[in-house]
């Protein structure tokens, strides 16, 4: 303390043990909070084709497709801690290769400071909807749902899935062709 | 040794203690403030830049070495005649101070 140099030393280092504090301080106070969220989602245009997936096999698998309207307020998801959410549209179902099947349809960022209500209408899926076999052929009971990531600030990543859910019946006959979604 | 740029930036014992005293007292109420308010607005950034001004009010409060921190010099023992011992008194005196934080 008696020069200067180290005067700077001890309170540079001092002043980053608080931040570090506050910054402990800004995680504890969101560390408890609810980060649900109700969802509404819709689906329509839905079509299954049996088509071969090169990148895995030459053996044809199902391929759904679809198109879907999702509404959701999420602006309560923002507190001071945190930078951006990570939505992602996953599709679970049970078929008999396996119990539990989930697939990501979509996903979307949205950063801190953004427009952070969702309404999407006839929105496109933004990754190939395959099951691993022939799962999908007349399913009654493909549950669409929402989850997100919360990236925060500091601490750790919670994850947590909207409330509300849609289920998806699949025709029980392949769509042959190119045709329409 | 104790100089930037050529000016003096010794501080004297009690001054040593009253700056590092000085400095964690600004420190800590600006993050508490800051704390709060970016709580209040929900916006962790604003309590980083108050923590920040504090920091800089602290440096500058305490790293110049301003005459509140120079009151109480210490009074040295009159030097003697160094041709008879090789090691002296001052001398030792000297250098257990720069050992001191």
């Amino acid at each position: 303390m008696h020069t200067f140099l180290s005067r700077v030393n001890a309170v540079s280092a001092f002043s980053l043990s608080t931040l570090a504090a506050l910054t402990f301080g800004c995680f504890a106070s969101t560390f408890l909070k609810n980060y649900s969220a109700p969802v509404s989602i819709t689906a329509a245009n839905i079509v299954l084709k049996n088509v071969p997936e090169y990148a895995v096999s030459r053996e044809k698998n199902d391929l759904g497709a679809l198109r879907f309207d999702m509404n959701s307020d999420l602006t309560p998801l923002f507190n001071w801690n945190t930078k951006q959410l990570f939505l992602y549209l996953v599709a679970e179902y049970e078929t008999q290769n396996n119990k539990v099947n989930q697939v990501v349809l979509w996903d979307k960022i949205i950063r801190r400071g953004e427009a952070s209500v969702v309404s999407l209408k006839n929105q496109h899926l933004k990754y190939y909807f395959w099951d691993d076999g022939n799962g999908l052929l007349g399913h009654k009971n493909v549950s669409l749902s929402l989850s997100w990531n919360i990236i925060p600030i500091a601490g750790t990543l919670p994850l947590w899935s909207g409330s509300g859910s849609y289920r998806l019946t699949f025709p029980s006959e392949y769509t042959q062709g190119r045709s329409s979604y | 040794m104790d100089t930037v740029m050529g000016f003096s930036v010794h501080m004297d014992f009690e001054g040593q203690k009253l700056a590092e005293r000085l400095f964690q007292i600004i420190v800590v109420a600006f993050g508490v403030v800051g704390w709060l308010y970016g709580y209040y607005i929900q916006d962790f950034s604003m309590t980083v830049l108050t923590l920040g001004a504090g920091f800089l009010l602290a440096c500058l409060v305490t790293l110049p070495p301003w005459p509140i921190y120079r009151r109480y010099p210490l009074k040295w023992a009159p030097s003697q005649d160094t041709s008879s011992t090789p090691s002296t008194s001052s001398q030792e005196n000297t250098s257990s101070k720069k050992k001191k934080k």
